[in-house]
């Protein structure tokens, strides 16, 4: 039986091993090229410095690069998830079209990210606003974490025990305390979670902010710039600090959702 | 049984239903309920599920509007007002704690909402936590606490609040039998310590029967029979009462002779005389209700009752199931308290079987 399988058991493993370095070797490679003594960006491998990183830090417009994607996720992500609640909460209730509303809700998400940006730029052109940061990417920015927010909030929302909301307003609670008093803390590791994977999203968004960011600049945006406009041999370096980044605040949220799903179940444990 | 009915608020009763009613869609919950429940008392709503027992109490509590119909509590019409403005608290079916507050946070949470001053709310919820046994487990998360003790925390969640009616949804419904029979004990006793109005909705007869000093037995949204635990297990008024509550032998057969409230049933050939329940004519079709425990099993050398050969014994820890077949090939079962040395009859007996006439019941099909 073993002999058997020794075959499919070899095939397995390259094949699992051919997928990961699919997925893994370039971001290996940019770690590598991170400290690669040399102008230009590419092999061969010189001799290993970190003199990129220096440059990547030192650079004023990456910087404020950096400066304004921090403001922008945040506060896209606060609106977006500010909306997705109340929107999960709306949708406890009977509402006129209900079924049509999810859908209406998730369908930025399929929409191409050019087409949004392109019908953006039209739709800012024709009103009258002018683009940059605020308010034209950020209104593209909460338009496209609201889906997202509302997709991770909108399961903890709808599964929520009612009988405990219920049992708040029996003991003379009325709506609002019942929410800040028991609902909100029973679902707030959800809603970190939330913020988290929202700033990611904003964080990360290039195309539809290439569009109508106008002369000012994300960090993706600025990484393009500095791609197709100049030699930039420290971009690995930003690259492998925005990985960083990304990954801890991601690791963060990660860790904050495992904790609302073991929050609920002492609620099963009830029965 | 109701004494508290003639002490302060006499003639007004904690709860009064009239002609309720609710739909939901096409199916009618609750059809035209009418009901007094007076101070103090401990009552029951006993019914399958379905029967409308569950959503009558939401109606009080304030969770449902009924369609038509009023509810008064202490006298006043509360009408639309949502649960947060009456003088109700619930303990519900799933408890509904709250799983982030320590056991005397979930407890002093309603003393807070009525903004009671912080040494009162300390004091009050000592005092509650005494009376369910629970002193020291007041810092406890929920999550820390046995199923009896969680049970334990709802009630006096409930009861620091003194409300005028409390309403407790089948609580007691997701607990072993050993656990619910404790819980039986301290719900009577804290009753009795209380003195203030219990509502008891379940679907166990046996829980109606022990804890109740009234009970309202329900079917399809009506109230079917309403009466004292002893009244309803001694009188019931028609067939689905009577099988709802114990155990009952039915015969079939028709009335031989009915006076005011005697009365015989003739089945397979044999009398059966019993009191009647409502008016009864001759000849028409009627129903004999005899509960196990109330049929007797004699030596076939005794001349009462009737003749009968034993078909099954069956052993039911306290007591013994014994089926027999009587004259006119009519099955009859007998409960009898078993002993240390078994039971008297076996397989194949030959023996009498016999009744008090005010134990056997003849209803109306």
């Amino acid at each position: 039986m073993t002999a058997a399988r020794s075959p499919w058991a070899f095939a397995r493993t390259v094949y699992l091993a051919a997928f990961f370095s699919f997925f893994y070797v370039p971001i290996l490679t940019l770690f590598v090229l991170s400290f690669n003594d040399s102008p230009v960006m590419g092999f061969p491998f010189k001799t290993a410095t970190t003199q990129w990183y220096g440059e990547a830090v030192s650079d004023g417009v990456l910087l404020r690069a950096l400066i304004n994607s921090v403001q922008l996720g945040l506060v896209s992500a606060a609106i977006g998830t500010a909306l997705a609640l109340s929107a999960a909460i709306g949708l406890r209730y009977r509402l006129p079209f209900k079924k049509g509303v999810i859908p209406l809700m998730v369908l930025p998400i399929i929409l191409p990210g050019v087409v949004t940006g392109v019908v953006m730029l039209v739709f800012f052109g024709l009103s009258g606003v002018s683009t940059g940061l605020w308010p034209t990417t950020l209104i593209v920015h909460v338009s496209w974490v609201l889906p997202f927010a509302f997709l991770t909030l909108y399961p903890r929302i709808h599964g929520f025990d009612q009988t405990i909301e219920e049992a708040a307003m029996d003991l003379g609670a009325r709506p609002t305390t019942v929410f800040l008093r028991i609902v909100f803390p029973l679902i707030r590791p959800a809603v970190l979670a939330t913020f988290l994977f929202a700033f990611t999203l904003s964080f990360d968004e290039f195309v539809r902010t290439f569009f109508v960011i106008g002369s000012q600049r994300t960090v993706p945006v600025h990484l393009w710039i500095l791609v197709t406009e100049q030699v930039a041999p420290f971009l690995p370096a930003v690259g492998v600090i925005i990985m960083l980044a990304t990954l801890s605040v991601a690791a963060v949220g990660f860790f904050t959702m495992t904790r609302a799903s073991a929050g609920r179940a002492p609620r099963a444990a009830q029965q | 049984m109701n004494a508290s009915s003639t002490s302060a608020g006499a003639g007004v009763s904690a709860v009064s239903v009239q002609h309720v009613t609710k739909r939901f869609n096409e199916t009618t919950a609750l059809d035209g309920v009418s009901l007094e429940i007076r101070r103090g008392e401990f009552f029951s709503l006993l019914g399958p599920s379905g029967c409308g027992k569950t959503t009558l109490l939401r109606i009080i509590g304030g969770f449902e509007e009924a369609d038509s119909g009023e509810v008064l509590i202490a006298g006043r019409n509360v009408g639309a007002d949502p649960p947060y403005r009456r003088r109700t608290n619930m303990i519900f079916q799933h408890l509904a704690l709250f799983p982030h507050l320590t056991v005397s946070e979930n407890i002093a949470f309603g003393l807070e909402m009525k903004k009671v001053s912080r040494t009162e709310i300390d004091r009050k919820v000592g005092d509650i936590l005494k009376l369910v046994r629970l002193e020291d487990y007041g810092k406890r998360k929920i999550d820390e606490l046995s199923g009896g003790q969680k049970q334990r925390v709802a009630i006096a969640r409930a009861l620091v609040n003194e409300p005028e009616v409390l309403l407790l949804d089948e609580p007691l419904g997701a607990l072993d039998l050993q656990l619910r029979l404790q819980m039986h004990d301290e719900l009577k006793r804290i009753h009795r310590a209380i003195g203030s109005t219990f509502i008891l909705v379940t679907h166990d007869q046996t829980e109606a029967i022990t804890l109740s000093d009234r009970i309202a037995v329900m079917n399809a949204g009506q109230i079917v029979q309403l009466g004292t635990p002893a009244d309803i297990y001694s009188r019931p008024i028609n067939r689905f009462v009577a099988n709802f509550i114990g155990h009952a032998n039915f015969i079939d057969g028709e009335v031989a002779a009915a006076s005011e409230n005697k009365g015989e049933l003739r089945a397979g050939g044999v009398i059966f005389a019993g009191r009647t329940a409502g008016a009864l004519r001759s000849g028409q079709p009627a129903t004999a209700v005899l509960r196990y425990e109330h049929l007797r099993i004699l030596p076939a050398s005794s001349s009462a009752g009737l003749s009968a050969v034993v078909e099954d014994v069956a052993f039911h820890g306290s007591s013994f199931r014994v089926t027999v077949r009587a004259e006119g090939g009519i099955r009859l079962v007998s409960e009898i308290a078993g002993s240390e040395d078994g039971v008297q009859v076996k397989l194949g007996d030959a023996v009498r079987v016999d009744w008090r006439p005010e134990s056997l019941t003849i209803l109306d099909q």
